[in-house]
Parts: structure tokens; sequence; C-alpha cells
């Protein structure tokens, strides 16, 4: 995959490998284990778009968030950025890229220093991006009004604030450095119901308003097929299936896409959830979702199957789809 | 009455009348729950469902008596068939809690104890409530651990609940809550840690246990479309108190109450629509300093100048009952 001129940042074949620590004499018997937290992934993230990503525990999502932050080095592969790769990166070029690049997490009890005010807290993040002493006091009270936090707050500490003010804050305080992309770690998963709408429509309204980029990582397929350009679905830290929302989330081309829409409770409906089977064992050869998948047969358990192109802008990695479309579109163009 | 099926009709399995918890802070106490009645049957699933704040987990842990520090029970009544718990001892409520009463957190892994593997907290579970020795109680937590769908029972038990992953910590959770065969069950936000798909898994366990052995259940959370997938019954709390009750299909069909209204379009729906989401604007008020009249007034859509004067009492309307003056009755 080559740099698309219209992405803000790049990942090709991107590769995050953790060695499992074991006891010593498995070490010294040579007994060590590598897991692929991601295992591949290739994808423009299109500038001024927002990406959702979605997948269980444990797929890779939030490893592969954290090297498009930059807060770990890939095992393998290269994410570019600005045309070029993340390793060539240093001194001013590397800090421009960090400050380009932010980050909100999930927890904000952990993300906030409990012990600062949110004047602190914002002013760091202004001090860190070099606006000077006499500016910051304006910059933050513009902060807080981009993400609708009244200024009276300023003087407060996080755990003043409710998990949806605190979650504003930690916008506002990525918002400090002037990104361009925003890496959204789920950013709504721990707040109510009633809640998560707004900071979802805050996310949208900066997508819109200054143009940002935003990858959306959700567990959460109905927020996803809301606001995002693009889903992205990963399983085994693979990219399984990617294309618009309105695609992937009506008409989906992979078995586990699939399940995970019908783990999507159905209130009232109650009989119509369906359950996937538990998870078991060490990682398979061929494809990572044949022992929970209905419709496994003998090619899954040998080949790992290829993202490839289903239409003009959706793309599935399962081998029940492949033949037959093959040869019909030769590009992944997702 | 004489016979003992008489009072199983008439007396509900759980019942709580006016409760009100407040916290103390000096001279000053603050209600976080502000008068509540629920009455749960044998067998019967009720969900609890609010905001952060709502004090609907406050409710569920005045049930056992296990309040933070700073928080008491100020008035009400709780009965659990027909014994009064606010009257126990410490002993009879150690017998109830984990024994006729189980009970399962949102977080099983500050629940379970890290120090010790699964199998061993199962057994001490075990064997606090029933008469069996050490190798029958290690027999009966396998058997458990089975019954809860974990998979290679007996290696498990070995196993630290860190090397669990959440949804077979929460699968833990559910085998100790259920291990000294409860009457009743209170869930206290099981599935939110939890992905969809392991949401789906356990759900569907907590709803297989509790018709194999007809335990009720009390389900708490803050996703009324979850709540819908289980229970029989719903009661919505705003701001400490209840402020609709009824039937899960009427309660659906027609919300009486702005709140729940309002709620039930907030559930993101895969529906194939875009654009921005559905919220409730503001926020939940703070307990200690609550609006005069209606406390949902400041964020209700239809509010009129009389909600903001006096706090409407619950009240039957149609098939349920709603606190709310402009409710249809």
């Amino acid at each position: 995959m080559k740099t698309d001129a219209a992405a803000q940042m790049t990942l090709h074949d991107v590769r995050k490998t953790y060695r499992l620590r074991r006891g010593l004499f498995d070490r010294l018997r040579g007994r060590v284990k590598d897991v692929n937290a991601v295992d591949g992934v290739s994808l423009p993230i299109r500038r001024g778009a927002i990406l959702g990503l979605v997948g269980e525990s444990g797929c890779g999502k939030s490893t592969l968030a954290r090297m498009i932050v930059g807060l770990t080095p890939a095992s393998g592969g290269d994410i570019l950025w600005g045309g070029k790769r993340l390793r060539d990166l240093h001194g001013a070029a590397w800090r421009e890229y960090r400050s380009g690049v932010q980050m909100v997490f999930q927890d904000t009890h952990s993300s906030l220093n409990p012990r600062k005010r949110i004047r602190t807290i914002l002013g760091e993040a202004l001090a860190a991006h070099g606006v000077p002493r006499a500016g910051r006091q304006e910059r933050i009270i513009a902060l807080l009004r981009q993400v609708g936090i009244d200024p009276v707050f300023l003087g407060r500490y996080p755990h003043e604030l409710s998990g949806g003010q605190r979650q504003r804050i930690g916008i506002a305080r990525a918002l400090a450095m002037e990104p361009s992309l925003l890496v959204a770690d789920e950013p709504v998963s721990s707040l109510d119901v009633s809640l998560q709408g707004q900071i979802i429509n805050l996310l949208r309204e900066l997508n819109a308003s200054l143009g940002l980029t935003i990858v959306l990582i959700s567990h959460d397929l109905a927020v996803v097929a809301r606001v995002c350009d693009q889903v992205a679905v990963m399983y085994g830290g693979r990219i399984v299936e990617i294309g618009d929302p309105g695609t992937v989330l009506s008409a989906p081309s992979h078995p586990y896409t699939q399940a995970l829409l019908d783990a999507v409770p159905r209130g009232l409906q109650r009989r119509a959830r369906k359950v996937l089977p538990v998870e078991t064992g060490d990682d398979p050869a061929g494809c990572r979702f044949q022992r929970r998948c209905a419709h496994a047969f003998a090619t899954c358990r040998e080949q790992s199957p290829a993202l490839l192109a289903v239409s003009a802008d959706h793309a599935a990695a399962c081998h029940m789809r492949q033949p037959v479309k093959r040869e019909q579109v030769p590009e992944v163009t997702a | 009455m004489t016979g003992g099926t008489t009072v199983a009709t008439t007396v509900p399995l759980l019942h709580i009348e006016g409760l009100h918890v407040g916290f103390r802070n000096g001279d000053a106490v603050r209600h976080v729950v502000r008068g509540v009645d629920l009455r749960l049957e044998a067998g019967e699933v009720v969900g609890l469902v609010g905001e952060s704040g709502s004090g609907k987990s406050i409710t569920a842990l005045s049930v056992m008596r296990l309040l933070p520090p700073g928080a008491s029970i100020t008035s009400g009544r709780i009965s659990f068939r027909g014994q009064d718990m606010l009257d126990l001892g410490h002993a009879e409520l150690n017998r109830l809690r984990g024994g006729a009463i189980g009970m399962i957190f949102q977080d099983p892994l500050t629940a379970l104890n890290p120090a010790i593997p699964v199998g061993r907290q199962l057994t001490d579970a075990i064997r606090a409530h029933q008469p069996l020795g050490p190798r029958a109680a290690r027999d009966r937590a396998k058997e458990l651990l089975a019954l809860v769908g974990i998979p290679f029972p007996q290696e498990r038990l070995r196993a630290y609940p860190h090397e669990l992953s959440g949804g077979m910590r929460q699968r833990v959770m559910i085998a100790l809550a259920v291990s000294s065969n409860p009457s009743l069950l209170i869930a206290d936000e099981p599935t939110t840690a939890l992905d969809v798909t392991v949401q789906a898994q356990v759900m569907d366990l907590i709803d297989r246990i509790r018709r194999e052995f007809n335990i009720a259940v009390l389900f708490i959370s803050h996703n009324l479309e979850l709540v819908a997938e289980i229970a029989d019954r719903v009661t919505v709390m705003y701001a400490g108190r209840a402020v609709e009750s009824g039937d899960v299909h009427a309660l659906f069909a027609s919300p009486a109450h702005p709140y729940t209204r309002q709620l039930i379009r907030c559930i993101p729906r895969l529906d194939g629509t875009s654009g921005a989401m559905a919220t409730i604007p503001g926020l939940p008020p703070i307990i200690g300093a609550l609006p005069p009249g209606c406390p949902f007034a400041p964020r209700c859509e239809a509010a009129e100048p009389q909600c903001s004067q006096d706090e409407p009492p619950m009240r039957w309307r149609g098939k349920h009952m709603a606190a709310c003056y402009l409710a249809p009755s």
C-alpha cells in the first residue's frame, strides 16, 4: 500500500508482538511464547474523516491506538505520518508528530491527575505546546468553551466533576496541542447512556468545525454506525472487515461482524440475541476466528484469509467471500 | 393465615418501603435515596434503572446492609421473606449475605480476592453456608464452574482471578453468588465492563440460571435496553426516587415519565440513522442541592411552571406508576 494523498496517516503491515514472560525454567529451555497483539494492519486513515475501530477486548484495537499515537513503537511494518516513517522521525519532527496526534482515554479517573486543578491540567498541556504563560489563561477558557464546560470549573479538581465533564476535560487537554488527528479509545463506555450522546456529538462537532481526523475506538456498534465515515472491525490483531458503516453494519461480509451485530442488546425482542461461543485456547493456524465461526471449513483451518475487496468501499477477510469476488474486484481500495 | 402457601402468596420475597438513605456530613444529612418502594416476588426479575448518582446501587446495597461508610438508612423498611432486614444482627445478616441473597458486582476484579485461587474462594463460600467437607466442597465448586460455562473447570479451580478474562471472572462471580442456592440475586451492573459479545453470554447465563433454580433477580443498570432483555418489571430512578415503575412492556410501549421517554430515546440503535445522537441535556442534579419541585424539571422537554414548585408523587397512570404531573392518567 502506497501513501495516499488523502490520508492523514498510513499504516502499512503494522505489527506488535509481545513476548510472554514465563518462568526461568521455560526460558532456559527456549520455551518462550510471542503474542501478536497486532498482526499486520494496513490502512490509510483518511484526512478529516471519523474512522471507527471495533472489536472485543484483546483484539488489538487499543494496542493499535497506542502505536498510532506513538506511545509504543511498532515491532514490524511502518506507520507513515506526513509521508515519513515514524521510526525516521527525530527531534523537532518527532515532537511535531507527537503534538499533532493526541489521545482521549476511556478512564477519566486515571488519565487526569487527581491532585491538580483543571486550570493546571490544561495549563501544563499548553506549556508543553509552547504557548507563552501570558496567553494561557485566555486559551484555557477558549478550550473549555470549545468542549462545553463553564469556566467556573477552572479551580476545581477532577473528582469534583462528573464522568462526562471529566471526559470533556480530557478532550480539551488533547485539543490544547492543536492536533490534526485525535484517537479516542472507548471515550464513552464508562458513561451513562444519557450522557454518551453528548460526548459523541462533541467529537462530531470538532470533526466538522476543525476538520479534525478522529479514530474512534468503541465496542458499541450503534455508536460507531452513527458517527463514523468508515468502520474497521478487528479480530485477533487483524482487520477482518472494513468499509462504510452503512454497508458493513447492514450487510456484513465477515461472520465475526455478523456475530457482533447479533450480540447487540435488543431490549424487548429478547430471543433475537445470539450468543457467540467462548474463545478457548491458543491462536489456531489459519483464520483466527475459525473456532467460533459457524461456517468454518477446511481452508479456514489452513490459510489465513487476506483482506480483499467485496465492493468499491468494502473489504473483508473471509474465505467464504473470496473465490468469487477475487476476479471481480482486483484492487483493495479500502 | 394458617398454611405456608397462603403466606407465600401474600408476603413478597423482598419488600422495600419508603427507604431513605443519607450520608452524614457534619450536622447535615444528604439523602441519596429519598423514599423508594420496591417489591419483588419469588422468581421475578425486576430492573432498577437510572444514571450514576440516582441511588440505584445504594438501594441495592441497603438490602444487604452493605452501605459505604458515612451512609445510613434513616427511615423505611426492608423485609426479606417477611423478615425485617433492619432488625437483624451481624450473625444473621452474614448468613443471608451470600446465602439466601447472592450478589454480583460490576467489577469482578475488585470483588474477587486477587491473592487466592478462584477454587479456594468458591469452597470457602460454599463451606461458610453449607455443612460440606473439603472434598465435597471442591466437587461442588467444580460443578458450579461447569454450571456457569467455564471450560476445563478442574484446571480453572487453581487459577487466580487475574489469569481469567473479564467474562470468565464475571462467571466466577455468578458461580459464587449462586453457590448457596439463593432465592434472590442482586446484580449491580453485571455486564457494564464487558464487551457486547461477552455481555450477551453473561446475560444469557444469568437468565438460564435464574430460570433453572427459580431465583428472583434485582437487576441494576443504566442501560434500559439491557434491562428490558431480562426484567419482568422495571423501576426507573432519578435523584434518589422512583419516577416510573411498571411492567416492562407497558413501560417501553408508553413511558409515562418524560425522563423514561428521553432515556429510551438516548439508547444508540442500529437502525441506520446517522447524525447527532439524542441526549438528555444538562446533568443529573447534585445530591444535597436538588432544584425545587420535580428534580428532573430543569432537563425535562415537557416541563411546565408547576413542575418547579412541588415534587410530584408516584401515582397510577394506567398500567404503571409515574411521578409526573403531566403523565397521562
